[in-house]
This record gives structure tokens, sequence and C-alpha cells, in this order.
């Protein structure tokens, strides 16, 4: 080989790749033919060009592109035993053909088959894509794993409040004291921005919609995220009066996103701004979907005083502070700095306040910031891989019922030299076929599946799944986990029948795939119904006894409007618009407040001082602002004590019983006439005690809680309609709620349906387990369907024997029924436990639940019991009514 | 039955193979063509066209002696059967009558 060293070698796989995939007898002349041109092209072109011309040469030349020779003349064509007849392509096509006839032959478990696959491996897609979602969410920032969020800490004894929110001079004190850090963005959301367009000769256009979220942002945010820009840019937003905008906004404000820099928008109808930049829109996966952002600087007139001039013991949960972190100051330096830090700028609660920063990665995922929780995702992992293995069992069990019909196909490969190892292959290779053909049919049903989370179950998120190269990798996952579930069993089974056997026809059902063992795949479908469905029935029950409970307060027939968003209400515009709203026919009662009705959401937590006790009391009640209207249109009860005087300014208080408990008092008369102090008010007399309601959902308890009157602080008007005629009430209050607000928004709101916002969630799911545990039960069921259908025509003749003896039709159903029964007896007494385990854990959520009782159980056995009845039947009793004359006679 | 049609490329091929002799396996065929022939033509593409020759009968085959340069393997060497023969002398009687058709002074013209 001396020769050779000039040009070194041809490139060693393409060598490799000839040796092992040359047509059959072909390869010693190949390889040596290679060397020779190898050596040629290498004095011709040089190396490089003849290493790229080896190895598009051998590509060429190997199976399956090669053509191999059909007409053997001489001695070389003499296959060596080395040789896999399975790769002959007279063998692929045998069997492709084979497999053909089989589907062919066997049309209704051929659908079943595919059809369940599909819909299994569909949802298993469509939940993968779920999930994928939600473990993506804001991936694609390139600084994504350096980008840090500020968090606040409340300390008390009874435990931790972490919250996302930190206080308005965060930012700044951070700024100057630690230099050190990458780049530092404030960020205050803006719940429904009302952006007011003018228009030069006619009415200004107003653009609100509640899916819009704005946000007051610094530059820095810019330089921590990323956003690709149309039109200008982020560096003017640190004047204030500025705005930027996505390019969504920019057509709902201006029809077009070219030259719209330099145009100038009011925001909230009030604060003029000049937008500077247009960014393309976000994309869906993402928390920061603000479409449109104004400078921090703005927030001054939002606010009333500059963000920094406001105190740093008033925290607001919708205030963020990003930062990018890196080596020169790092997450532990600021933990160890984290205590003289507050000590500096927040004295007075160095033990109950802290700042801690947390990896904006775990934003989407922790439920206490207010993120999807993991433990939901999971179930939808589980409940999807529980689909996927109801249609896999459907798969071995009517492969393996069927294998008997092969035997005879088996007995003569075998004969004919067939090795178990090429049988095997075969077998997982029209398993393949299948899977690969529901896959087709899963894409479909995925893509469907996707456009019905759009429309119902919207919820907070948009969900558009993003394709990237991994995302194969993943199907490819579950393609091959499907064939083997799927294909593993049936074939080796198959394979390993002993020809004799087989060819006398000999084999019995208990020989092809152990009966025992399809029954107990079958008791494994019936258990994972069943648990779905008593999942579902709970979250129904729970979800029907959130809605219907007594929450402590009225709420039906009541409307809320929200008020303008300024730092304080006009104190004469509120009581116009009260005069004006309650001369309307349709209006009964009238109330303001700062959130509408208890359980808003829109609470705050405080701490106060009991009358003269010297200390802060260890616990934050909430706080919230009403008027003397607002016991009585909720019809809230007062133990003992009074109903607030009308008044504009924080004088009086009523606290709930819990506050009184809490206070260390049993009797309503000892907390009557003594004061509640709170930093910033004057001293609240507590003159009267309310029986405890509901203020928060459902998911958790009753805390602490006072009210008192201040108007300036309120930003709902609350409306009890007393006709049923809404229509008409609504289009009135409009007029009249324009005409003390131009600028405004009249945006009405019904009570019952805002409290079911909190139950999104839990909506959500309960949607998804309905959907996932009727098509378990659907696919089960087809499985069934088809052995039933097996089974009925194998013991034809014994049906038929038995009617000459006299058998009666119900005799031959329970012949074919009473195994299932048994089966669902033994799935029930799976699944029931491990239902009462998994649903008593989710119940653990709500501070108020139902108790679970036999009755739900039940009624999932009733429900398979007589789902599998049903289907058992379909078949059973065409057999029992069948002729036996018919069927004993042809042998 | 039609006598199988000897394409083009399968026309050179053979050619250089009755030219070859003795020699003419897969890599000195290409090679010759490559050279002689200022024809860039790929290995893979010969090796097709001799099996596809082989098959319609034109050339046979042997297994023949091993040199070092191709590392101890075995060639296959090709000669031309009598079919083949018979085919590249057809072809080539029939471009000699289709030559002689085109008048003289034309050909003058070409200066060929």
């Amino acid at each position: 080989m001396g020769r050779l060293t000039k040009g070194g070698r041809p490139p060693r796989w393409a060598s490799w790749l000839l040796s092992r995939f040359s047509p059959p007898g072909a390869e010693d002349e190949l390889q040596g033919d290679m060397l020779e041109m190898y050596t040629y092209w290498v004095q011709t072109k040089g190396v490089s060009s003849a290493r790229w011309q080896y190895g598009l040469a051998v590509l060429r030349l190997i199976r399956p592109f090669a053509l191999t020779r059909t007409s053997q003349p001489d001695h070389r064509s003499q296959p060596d035993s080395k040789t896999n007849f399975s790769l002959q392509p007279a063998m692929i096509r045998n069997y492709l053909l084979i497999a053909w006839r089989n589907l062919r032959k066997n049309q209704a478990y051929a659908f079943i088959n595919v059809t369940g696959l599909a819909l299994g491996m569909g949802c298993a897609l469509l939940i993968f894509a779920l999930v994928r979602y939600h473990y993506q969410t804001d991936h694609y920032h390139h600084n994504f794993n350096r980008i840090y969020q500020f968090t606040s800490r409340f300390s008390s004894p009874t435990g931790d409040i972490n919250i996302q929110g930190i206080p308005y001079p965060l930012g700044q004190a951070i700024h100057t004291d630690y230099p050190d850090i990458d780049q530092v963005a404030m960020l205050d959301e803006w719940y429904a921005p009302l952006v007011v367009v003018p228009v030069a000769n006619g009415d200004d256009k107003k653009i609100k919609d509640k899916n819009y979220k704005g946000a007051f942002v610094e530059p820095a945010y810019f330089r921590i995220f990323d956003y690709s820009w149309l039109a200008g840019g982020p560096d003017d937003l640190s004047q204030p009066g500025t705005v930027v905008m996505s390019a969504e906004m920019a057509r709902n404000c201006f029809g077009t996103t070219t030259g719209v820099v330099g145009r100038v928008v009011r925001l909230d109808a009030r604060i003029p701004a000049r937008v500077v930049g247009v960014f393309a829109d976000y994309r869906d996966d993402t928390d920061l979907a603000y479409s449109i952002m104004a400078s921090w600087g703005s927030l001054k007139d939002q606010l009333g005083t500059r963000p920094e001039d406001q105190p740093f013991n008033n925290t607001n949960g919708s205030t963020h502070c990003f930062a990018l972190f890196n080596d020169r100051f790092t997450v532990n330096d600021w933990n160890r700095q984290l205590l003289s830090f507050v000590k500096k700028y927040n004295p007075n609660q160095i033990k109950e306040t802290s700042y801690p920063v947390v990896p904006f990665s775990d934003m989407h995922l922790s439920p206490e910031y207010g993120g999807v929780s993991r433990e939901l995702l999971l179930s939808l992992v589980l409940i999807g891989l529980l689909l996927v293995g109801t249609a896999s069992i459907n798969f071995v069990n009517l492969a393996t019922a069927q294998a008997l019909n092969r035997a005879r196909e088996v007995g003569v490969r075998k004969v004919l030299g067939s090795t178990k190892a090429q049988l095997f292959w075969q077998f997982m290779g029209e398993t393949t076929l299948i899977v690969l053909l529901a896959l087709v049919l899963a894409a479909g049903v995925c893509w469907y599946g996707q456009t019905l989370v759009h429309t119902y179950l919207h919820g907070p998120f948009r969900f558009t799944f993003y394709f990237s190269p991994s995302v194969i990798g993943w199907i490819a996952l579950l393609v091959v986990a499907v064939i083997l579930l799927a294909g593993l069993y049936p074939a080796l089974v198959v394979a390993g029948f002993r020809p004799v056997v087989a060819l006398a026809g000999r084999l019995t059902t208990q020989q092809a795939g152990g009966f025992s063992l399809r029954r107990g795949l079958v008791t494994a479908q019936f258990a994972i119904s069943q648990l779905l469905i008593i999942g579902l029935v709970v979250v129904a029950y729970q979800l029907s006894y959130v809605r219907n409970k007594d929450l402590g307060f009225r709420k039906d027939a009541i409307l809320t409007v929200s008020l303008p968003n300024t730092p304080t209400q006009d104190l004469s515009k509120l009581s116009t618009f009260r005069n004006l709203a309650t001369t309307l026919p349709d209006v009964g009662q009238f109330s303001y407040s700062l959130g509408g009705p208890p359980q808003s959401g829109m609470t705050s937590q405080t701490r106060v001082r009991f009358d003269t006790r010297p200390q802060i009391e260890p616990y934050t009640p909430q706080q919230t602002w009403i008027d003397a209207d607002y016991v009585g249109l909720y019809g809230l009860k007062l133990v003992a004590g009074r109903n607030l005087h009308p008044s504009d300014t924080a004088r009086e208080a009523l606290i709930n019983e819990t506050f009184m408990h809490r206070l260390g008092f049993n009797r309503p008369a000892e907390v009557l006439g003594r004061f509640l102090h709170k930093e910033g008010f004057a001293p609240l007399e507590i003159v009267g005690v309310l029986t405890d309601y509901n203020q928060l959902d459902l998911k958790q308890g009753i805390n602490p809680l006072f009210m008192t009157t201040l108007a300036s602080g309120f930003y709902s008007a609350n409306i009890q309609l007393s006709s049923a005629n809404y229509s008409r009430a609504l289009s009135q209050l409009e007029r009249v709620y324009n005409q003390v607000y131009p600028d405004s928004f009249f945006e009405p709101e019904f009570v019952e349906q805002q409290l079911q916002k909190a139950y999104q969630q839990e909506q959500t799911m309960g949607r998804l387990i309905n959907c996932f545990a009727g098509l378990a039960l659907f696919i089960g069921c087809m499985g069934l369907y088809g052995l039933v259908l097996f089974m009925v025509l194998q013991r034809r003749k014994e049906v038929g024997v038995r009617k000459v003896l006299g058998a009666s039709v119900s005799s031959i159903l329970w012949l074919f029924s009473r195994e299932y029964v048994r089966l669902i007896g033994i799935a029930f007494l799976l699944s029931a436990p491990l239902g009462w385990w998994v649903m008593t854990s989710w119940l653990n959520n709500f501070a108020y639940k139902i108790s679970m009782s036999p009755l739900m159980f039940l009624l999932s056995l009733l429900v398979t019991g007589v789902v599998v009845l049903l289907t058992v039947s379909f078949q059973s009793v065409k057999a029992a009514q069948m002729n036996p004359v018919k069927s004993l006679r042809n042998e | 039955m039609k006598r199988p049609f000897l394409g083009e490329l399968e026309e050179i091929v053979l050619l250089t193979v009755a030219a070859l002799q003795k020699s003419a396996y897969c890599a000195s065929i290409t090679q010759t063509i490559d050279q002689q022939m200022a024809r860039s033509i790929s290995f893979p593409t010969v090796h097709t066209t001799l099996q596809r020759l082989e098959e319609k009968g034109f050339v046979s085959s042997l297994m023949g002696g091993a040199t070092t340069e191709r590392g101890g393997r075995q060639k296959r060497l090709f000669t031309v059967t009598v079919a083949g023969q018979q085919a590249l002398i057809e072809c080539r009687h029939l471009r000699t009558y289709l030559w002689e058709q085109i008048p003289t002074p034309v050909l003058q013209l070409w200066g060929a």
C-alpha cells in the first residue's frame, strides 16, 4: 500500500459504508476500484477534492441507491452466508404486501388500531406542545439565564409571604449603591391601558382591550430583554412623556406602523406621550406581553409623585425590578449586601422585610409568583402517558388475539427457513407501518386540538406552538416508545410459534400470548378510565360547590364599573356620577369602593397597631376602602355595632370577626369604640363588627380585614340593577358615565363573572380532564369491541352448540359479559384508592372543599360498567341471536 | 423482439471496453474516458452503465488479478460479447450512412 501514502487514505467512514452496504457479492471489486480511483483523483485533483469525490461515489454505490443485479448469470451472484435476506428488495416487497393484505382483511381491527393510536398519540402531542410552551416561556431572550428579578419577602411568625412586587424606589437605590450590576430596570404594570389618539377633526379614538397590558419601564429593560425595532428605538424612553408600542398596537392606534414615530397619544386619556419607537410584536410564549410601554418618568403623572419619592414601606404587587447579573456582581454578592441594604432604606422593618432575587427562569413555573404550577403540568403529562398506554394496550390485545390467524403464515415461513429474528422484525415492521399511519392522523388530531385549546382554554395565556428541531427528536421518541410498547410483545409471541404446532392448526388462544396477560391489560385500561372519571366527577362537584357556596355576601344582579385611573379621584365627579346614576329607573343601590366586590383580588395588606398597645400587631390584616352603602348593597351582616357614617376621609372602621379574634377578643363589645392606628392615617374608630364572609377566593381562608371610608381611593362603582332589562340599564349607564368621564372608558362587569376568574385554572383543568377521560374511555371501548368481535368469531361453534342444547339469549350474553364484569370489579379495586389519594391532594388546594363520598366512586364504576356492557353486548347479542344451523353447518 | 437499444453513454463505455481489451475494468474505463475524452464522468455512473450493458448481454465479465495499488482486491474484467460487437458495428454503419447523406458541398463548407 506504499503508493497510497501520498494522498493518505480515503475517508474511513466511506470505506466502512462500502464494506457494509455494498450490493451482495460486489464488495471486493468496488473496494479495489475505488482505491484506484482515489489515487487517480489525488493525482489529478488534489487530496481534498479526492476525498470529496470518494465519499460522493460511495454514497451512490451502496444500497439502496445502487442497482442490484437482478439477472444473475454466474457464480458471483450466489449469496454468501452474510447476506441478510430480510433486506432483500424481494422480501421487503413481500412483507409490505402481506402487511397490506392483513390490514385489508381485518379492516375493523386496522381501523380500531389506527384510530386508537392516532387519538392517543394526538393527545400526547398536544399535551407535549402545551407543556413545552410553559417550559420554553421567554427562553428566546439571549440573556435568559442571566436575568434575575427582585422580589419582596414578608416574614411573620406564621410564615413567609413572597410576592413579585417591590417598592417603587428600589430600582433607584440599587442603581446608586451597586453600580457594578450590569443592568437594572424597573417596570410598573399598567392594567387595561386606555390609549386616546387625537383625531384632527372629529372624536378622539379610544383604544382599550382587556387583553392588552401596558407598562412603565426604564430604557435598560430593552437591554435586558430582546426586542426588535421596526422604527425608532428605546433610547429616547429615558425622557418623560415618551412611549413605545408594539406593531399590533400601532396598527390599532394609527392604522399603520410607518410614520408613527413622533406622533402623540394620551395615556389614560390624561398623560400626553410622544411615540419614540415601534417594536415587532412579541412572541406568544412570553410573560412580558406588554403592548405599550411608557417611560418610567411618565409614572409621575400616574402616581402623583415621582416613583423615587414613594415610601419604601409601600409595596405594590405590579411593580417589578429586573436585573442582569454578571461576574463582577453576583447573586451571592447581593445576598451578602441584603441586610445592610434593608437597614439603610427600610430601617423600621429589618426583621419583617427583605428583597431576595429570583432567577427570571423560575418565575413562569412558580405559583407563588403567579406562575403555572408544575403539578398541573405533571398531571397533564401523566394523563398523556395514560392515553398512549391505553391505545398501546388495544394494539397488544388485538394483535395477540389475531396472532392465531397468522399461525399458518408463520409456520410456512419457518419451514422455508425464516429465522426467529426475521419474523420478529417482520412483525415489528408491520407495527411501525401502523404507528406511522397513526402518526399522520395524530398530527391532524393535535392540530385540531390546538385550535380547540385556542378557543376554549384561552385562559390567561395565548398558546402558540413554536417549532424547533428538538421537537422532531421528541416526536421520534414518542413513535419509538409506542412501537416498542405496542409491537414488542406481539412480535415476540408470533416469532416464537413452534412451526409444527402452528401448521397443524393446534394453537389455542391460551398459547397465543397468554389470555391472562390480555385480562391484565384490559383491567389496566378499565382502571385508567375509572381513575380519570373519578377525577372528572370530583372536579365537577368541587367547582359547582365553589359556584354555589354561600359566600356571605350578595352577588346577583350587581354590576361593577371601573373609574378613571388617576392618582386620586375627583370627589365632585364621584357625587355627580352617583346622583345621575341613581336617578335611572333600572338602578337600585349604588356604592363606591376600592376594588368592586369582595374577591375581586384588589385588596392590600398593611400592618396596624391596636388601640393603646405599644407593639405593631404581628400579622398583616387586609384593608380596603368602601363607602357607607357598600354593606347594604352586598348584604353584609353586622354582628354588633353600626355601619360606617358617610364620609370622604378615613375616620371609622368596620372589622370582621376573624380580625376581632386575632386581636384577642371574643365579644364584639370589647373592640367597639377602640382605635386602629395605621401609618399616615388618622386613628380609625372601630364602629362595627361584621360576620365573616369570603373576601378571598375559596382556595384561601378568611383573613383579618378592616374597611374604612377613603373616597379618593375609590376605583370601582358597584351598581345593583333593579330590573331585568340589563341591556337598557347598561346603555343608560354608559351614557351617564361618558357624560361625567368623557375621557374614560365604560367597562361594566357582572360580579358573578368576576368571581369565577379566580378559578380559571381549575376550570381549565376540569375541561381538560373531561375531554381526556372521555377519550380514554372511548379508546378503551374500541379495543374491547375489537376483542369481543374476535371472541365471538372464535366461539361461534360453541354458541351454536349451546343454543342447540337449549341455552337462552340472556345466558349467552352472560357468557361473554361475565368476564368483563369481573375485570371491572378488579379495576375498581385499583382505581378507587388511587383516585381517592390523587383527588384528596388536589382538593387540599382549597380552603373550602367538598368531602369525597362513596357515591362519586360508585358513579365511575357505574359509568364504566354501563359503557363496557353496552360495548360487549353489541356484538354478543348478534352472536346469541344467530341461527345455530348456520354456524354449525359449515365445517 | 426488438434489439436492446444502445444509448450514447453506453456506446462510449462499450467502445472503451473494446479499446482497452484485456485491461478493461471499471476504474480503468472511468480514467480513460476522463482523460481521453475530456469528459468528466463519475465512477458510479460508469459502474451502473457497465451493469446495464451486462444485463443487455453486450459485455461479459469475470474476476481477475489483484494488484497492490488496489489493496489486493480482485478486478472485474470486462470483454465485449458477440452481441456487443454487432451492436457497435451496427452503430457505426448507421452513422456512416447518415454522414454519407450529407451533400459534399455542405461538408466542404463546414471544413470537415
